[in-house]
């Protein structure tokens, strides 16, 4: 069994995810309102709760890629002043 | 293998119960020989969301506490700059007064009533500032010129206090103080840098982090005059987030080390960095805020993208249970308007418009009681009447003014009756006119206040026999608010007309009225329970599911209903963590609504091997 469910779910602020929620099941939040939860039981009630549309990995995968290529054509916009070794480029981010 | 007593010096203790569970029973182990389990208090640590920002945004400035947050400036790609400010509650995110000049990665530091914002760029051109700032809560003004024009500034004191540190333009620790009107200078750090993490006070403050041509872990407190070294954080980090208030119980999180966005979090006691749990979302170049490493928050920055997200940061040994309300029994008759006694368990509900819309609605007289599960019927009002109220309890309740006939103005009336558990009896009628008036305290010492009808500011108090006007005048004439409490110490809420009285509150302490904090929504006609210093309110007449509570000191909002309803019958004589929510509108509706209050309880865990 795969240890994550990966789905889509737009962060709605105060209560989206609680205390109980962080103690209960592992959340992480990626670019594109990825959210990756633990597969259980709780996880998969909030996706489900939040409208969540869950995702394949590989799916999910491909909306974070499209964020960061959209934020580093954003970076790559930049003046060269700009373009600090302090404010780097957008790095690729994959799902584990 | 490692053994507690190796480690702790000390044995686990073998206890018959639990011990007294508070802070310094914090980190103990002891076996619970009664429930046959090993057991521990521990720090409950972690990360939660809070209010979205209006405005997603980074290199925001930020400063202030998890409930008293406020956010300033910022950029968005596409050289878009920012003057936009935001205020947290708590709960949401207000905008407020803009900053005269739009910038970012200034410093920012003070309250969220009394702050200031530092330096800072803009782009496109690039153009660095020396501008400083001033914010009242409400309205930014130029302070004093700081010494440099330039971004990266990290904040930490208060407006009259305060310290601004490190710089980019180029790269150094210039410190400088801030009086209130101008800036002077002070020692710099020992190692240049900028971008970190600053936190404490004038006279104790600290340095963490930051960019040296790379993320750097270096640690430096400040003592109002020089820095000195002290402990390195675990992990390099610059362009993070950090609580404000003081650096004996401090956390960072969020920012760059190398690579992506980090949601790294550490907690600081002032001597020692211990990591922390790992925040939801990533972010860098984002707020902070917080007054300890007990309750701190992060928000906007970037992922990427740009961020309008919050998560709260909560460590303590409390289990908390959110506030919630749960369905409660039917009501016979569908009911508007309709006026309540009692607590969650023993409550009443009577007249009230048993017709939908509000153009000649047909009132009724029924009683109906509630036993914490049900509704049955009781004895009938002596008038039939919508927009009464109650107070009191189920056995000895009080039902005051209202409407009788609605098609003629005033058709308000007067009458007062009191239940004594089967029967309704008249009593004298009130000196003036009150429909849909909060009226407080029991059936033998009860008060009531408006302005129908007219300019007027009417208070009345009963003593079980008669009503009498009293001199009491509130500071916003106003009606259809709550009045919650006793007749020597209530709180009246909200009321009409809505701006700006739906958002006061007023204390009465028997004679005087005393103007109380704002409510976070506007609030009329709504139910409410509890007392002067712990009260609830709920239901407004403008249909929403908004709940919000008193503590003494602010109000907050609270757990949402399940669906949108006014003009309930509410428990009057209930605290504020069990109340309930009958009828009302819009329409009529017969469903019952219970409300329980939130806890906060110290809990042991019971540890196991697996």
């Amino acid at each position: 069994m795969a240890h994550f469910i990966y789905g889509v779910a737009t962060n709605t602020g105060k209560g989206f995810f609680t205390v109980q929620d962080r103690q209960k099941f592992f959340l992480r939040g990626y670019p594109a309102n990825v959210w990756m939860v633990g597969n259980n039981t709780d996880g998969a009630m909030w996706l489900a709760e939040k409208n969540g549309v869950e995702k394949t990995k590989a799916e999910a995968q491909a909306l974070i890629d499209a964020e960061v290529q959209a934020a580093q054509a954003a970076w790559d916009a930049l003046p060269a002043e700009q373009k600090t070794d302090m404010n780097p480029r957008p790095t690729e981010i994959t799902l584990p | 293998m490692s053994e507690y007593a190796g480690i702790r010096g000390t044995r686990v203790k073998y206890l018959a119960s639990d011990p007294t569970l508070n802070t310094s029973t914090e980190g103990q182990v002891w076996y619970n020989s009664t429930s046959g389990t090993l057991k521990s208090l521990v720090q409950i640590k972690a990360w939660s969301s809070g209010g979205n920002m209006n405005t997603a945004r980074y290199h925001i400035g930020s400063t202030g506490t998890q409930t008293a947050g406020l956010g300033m400036g910022g950029y968005t790609p596409g050289g878009v700059n920012y003057t936009a400010t935001e205020e947290y509650s708590g709960y949401s995110w207000t905008t407020s007064g803009n900053l005269a000049t739009a910038r970012f990665s200034g410093g920012a530091l003070g309250t969220q009533t009394s702050a200031l914002y530092i330096g800072g760029v803009s782009y496109p051109p690039v153009v660095y500032y020396n501008n400083t700032e001033e914010y009242d809560g409400s309205t930014w003004t130029a302070g004093g010129a700081y010494p440099a024009s330039a971004s990266d500034i990290e904040g930490f004191g208060i407006q009259t206090a305060g310290v601004a540190v490190g710089q980019n333009t180029p790269s150094n620790g210039a410190t400088n103080h801030y009086n209130g009107s101008t800036w002077t200078s002070s020692n710099p750090l020992n190692t240049a840098r900028n971008a970190g993490q600053a936190f404490g006070i004038q006279t104790a403050g600290a340095y963490a982090g930051g960019y040296i041509a790379a993320a750097t872990n270096a640690v430096e407190h400040y003592n109002g005059t020089s820095w000195t070294s002290v402990t390195n954080m675990n992990i390099p980090r610059y362009h993070g987030g950090s609580s404000k208030e003081t650096r004996t119980g401090a956390i960072v999180f969020s920012g760059i080390s190398t690579g992506p966005s980090l949601n790294s979090s550490e907690e600081y006691d002032g001597s020692t960095w211990v990591s922390s749990v790992n925040s939801t979302i990533a972010r860098r170049y984002s707020g902070g805020a917080g007054a300890s490493s007990s309750a701190a928050l992060a928000f906007a920055g970037e992922g990427p993208p740009t961020l309008s997200s919050t998560e709260e940061y909560n460590s303590n040994i409390n289990a908390i249970t959110q506030a919630a309300w749960a369905s409660g029994g039917t009501l016979a008759t569908s009911r508007n308007r309709i006026g309540g006694a009692g607590t969650q368990t023993a409550a009443l509900g009577f007249g009230g418009s048993v017709s939908p819309g509000a153009g000649e609605p047909t009132v009724s007289t029924a009683t109906e009681e509630y036993n914490g599960s049900s509704w049955t019927a009781g004895g009938a009002l002596g008038t039939a009447r919508y927009g009464v109220k109650g107070c009191g309890i189920q056995t000895a309740g009080l039902a005051v003014g209202g409407v009788i006939n609605p098609n003629a103005l005033p058709g308000a009336t007067r009458d007062t009756e009191e239940y004594n558990g089967s029967s309704w009896t008249a009593s004298s009628d009130t000196n003036n006119n009150f429909y849909l008036d909060g009226v407080a305290g029991t059936q033998t010492a009860a008060v009531i206040r408006s302005a129908l009808g007219g300019p007027g500011n009417y208070t009345e108090e009963y003593n079980g026999a008669t009503w009498t006007t009293v001199p009491g005048t509130i500071g916003t004439a106003r009606y259809a608010g709550s009045f919650i409490g006793t007749q020597t110490a209530a709180i009246y809420c909200g009321g009409e007309p809505p701006t700006p009285a739906g958002f006061l509150s007023d204390t009465y302490d028997g004679s005087t009225f005393s103007s109380a904090p704002s409510m976070v929504l506007q609030f009329k006609r709504g139910g409410g329970a509890g007392s002067q210093t712990d009260a609830v309110v709920f239901a407004p007449s403008t249909a929403s599911v908004a709940t919000q509570q008193y503590n003494g000191i602010s109000w907050v909002t609270s757990a949402n209903m399940a669906s949108q309803r006014n003009s309930v019958a509410d428990s009057p004589a209930a605290t504020a963590s069990a109340a309930l929510a009958a009828g009302g509108g819009p329409g009529v509706k017969n469903n019952t609504e219970e409300f329980t209050g939130g806890t906060e309880v110290a809990t042991a865990s019971t540890l196991t091997t697996s």
